[in-house]
């Protein structure tokens, strides 16, 4: 389906404009991933983890705080339209549903790397962003969320220094072997 | 290793484990998966703590358990090669 | 309010006394990047730090500093414990040693006493968060340099223990800036400071 002829069935939750969604994504009304602050959410079950810290119905992904469900304001938590498979750090069997068609699209996707030639005319030419930074402002550095998993045992962990796999982060500049 | 200092050894990394889950949830609260970790080991490090002090003495000042003997000024100090 | 746990948080086992070690490490407790200055840094941000999570990192890791301060003591005194003044002169500890003999003195490897001009707190989220997650980095490259020049296992084992905790807390002042800029207008995340000004009054 090409979401630029039907903006309003556009999964990005942006809807004045569909620069970051890809071919092959499903209207939002047969959708059935978590992602927070989209709409509509009224037949998703289970809760997205956070909405900017305020309090969210278990069956919607609305944050009530939040007027806005576009990207720009979302709280922290799972943001479809980046390649990520786990939504938030309560569930990793959730996936987005944005990552279907992104591995074998031929047009641009924001988040990968891109040349003129392949970009449609939506896409920012020469820019780069991951994807977690789409819509993200200018003048500022932002740290991804961190999700709980790939967790070492308390032995384990106390002897690297952190239980965190993905922050084990050894020295090998003094030559002393990897 | 000596008893006591493996009984520790268990302590610290359990403390450890809580602290780092701690830190995680300071900036990620409604984090279930981390919840849960955090009260699992909660309940873990309670016992050993207990059967240390019971056996090596008070780990913090509220911990002496003696009515006769005030142990929380006892050597070794934890600085001490013998206190680790 | 500070508890004291009568354990380390991560043991100190140092069977060969070195002053030439001692020397150096000197840094972490009282250099420029070391231990002392991190904890202060971090809790006397807190007082004025926005956003409940971010006052909690400041005061967790805050006290984590502490602890490491109390390591780093360890190694020190576990490092210069019975040496003789002729092993002291030779490792070329001898002008730290006229004035403080074998006591624990926070200051930089160069000599120099802890001094507060090496924190800053600017009183600004922001910019104390970007403060914090400088802080993290520097503390992590000191420990690299002790890495280069300490041999003994004994030792390696709690510095390396010491810098891996650096890179996590660099993670979590992430976390916390990732949260404040979360909650701050993204239009433009300077048009107040959060930490002191009531609002920005114009429309943000």
């Amino acid at each position: 389906m090409n979401y630029q002829n039907n903006r309003n069935t556009c999964s990005c939750g942006n809807e004045n404009r569909c620069s970051s969604c890809s071919y092959g994504r499903t209207p939002w009304g047969s959708r059935e991933g978590c992602s927070c602050g989209r709409r509509p959410w009224n037949t998703r079950s289970g809760a997205c983890n956070s909405c900017n810290g305020n309090a969210r119905s278990a069956c919607s992904g609305i944050c009530p705080a939040t007027a806005s469900t576009t990207w720009k304001n979302r709280g922290q938590g799972c943001s479809c339209g980046t390649a990520r498979t786990n939504c938030s750090c309560e569930s990793t069997a959730r996936s987005c549903a944005c990552n279907e068609g992104r591995e074998t699209r031929s047009s641009c996707s924001c988040g990968e790397s891109r040349r003129d030639t392949d970009c449609d005319s939506d896409c920012n030419q020469g820019a780069r962003n991951t994807g977690l930074l789409d819509g993200k402002s200018l003048a500022m550095v932002y740290s991804p969320y961190q999700n709980f998993d790939s967790v070492y045992d308390p032995r384990q962990g106390l002897c690297n220094g952190t239980i965190f796999s993905g922050l084990d982060k050894p020295f090998y500049g003094d030559g002393r072997g990897c | 290793m000596d008893a006591r200092s493996a009984l520790l050894k268990e302590i610290q990394a359990e403390d450890f484990a809580l602290y780092e889950t701690a830190l995680y949830l300071n900036g990620h609260p409604t984090c279930r998966s981390a919840l849960s970790y955090y009260c699992q080991h909660k309940n873990t490090v309670k016992a050993l703590r207990e059967r240390y002090e019971e056996l090596y003495g008070p780990l913090t000042l509220y911990g002496n358990s003696s009515e006769s003997c005030w142990h929380w000024v006892d050597a070794p100090w934890p600085w001490e090669k013998e206190g680790n | 309010m500070w508890s004291y746990e009568k354990k380390l948080q991560y043991p100190v086992k140092i069977k060969n006394p070195n002053a030439a070690y001692a020397k150096i490490i000197i840094s972490q407790l009282g250099g420029p990047d070391g231990e002392l200055a991190a904890a202060m840094r971090y809790l006397n941000q807190r007082y004025t730090a926005t956003y409940n999570e971010i006052i909690g990192i400041l005061n967790d890791v805050g006290t984590e500093e502490l602890a490491h301060l109390e390591m780093i003591g360890a190694i020190l005194y576990q490092l210069t414990k019975g040496l003789s003044p002729d092993e002291i002169r030779h490792a070329g500890m001898d002008a730290y040693f006229v004035d403080h003999t074998a006591g624990i003195y926070p200051a930089s490897a160069a000599g120099v006493p802890c001094d507060m001009k090496y924190i800053g707190i600017k009183g600004d989220l922001i910019a104390d968060l970007n403060e914090d997650l400088a802080a993290e980095q520097k503390a992590r490259v000191t420990y690299d340099n002790i890495l280069r020049l300490v041999d003994d296992p004994d030792v390696r084992d709690p510095i390396k223990y010491l810098r891996e905790r650096e890179i996590v807390h660099y993670q979590r002042f992430g976390d916390a800036l990732r949260i404040a800029t979360d909650r701050l207008d993204e239009k433009n995340f300077y048009a107040f400071n959060p930490s002191f000004d009531k609002g920005c009054g114009c429309g943000h």
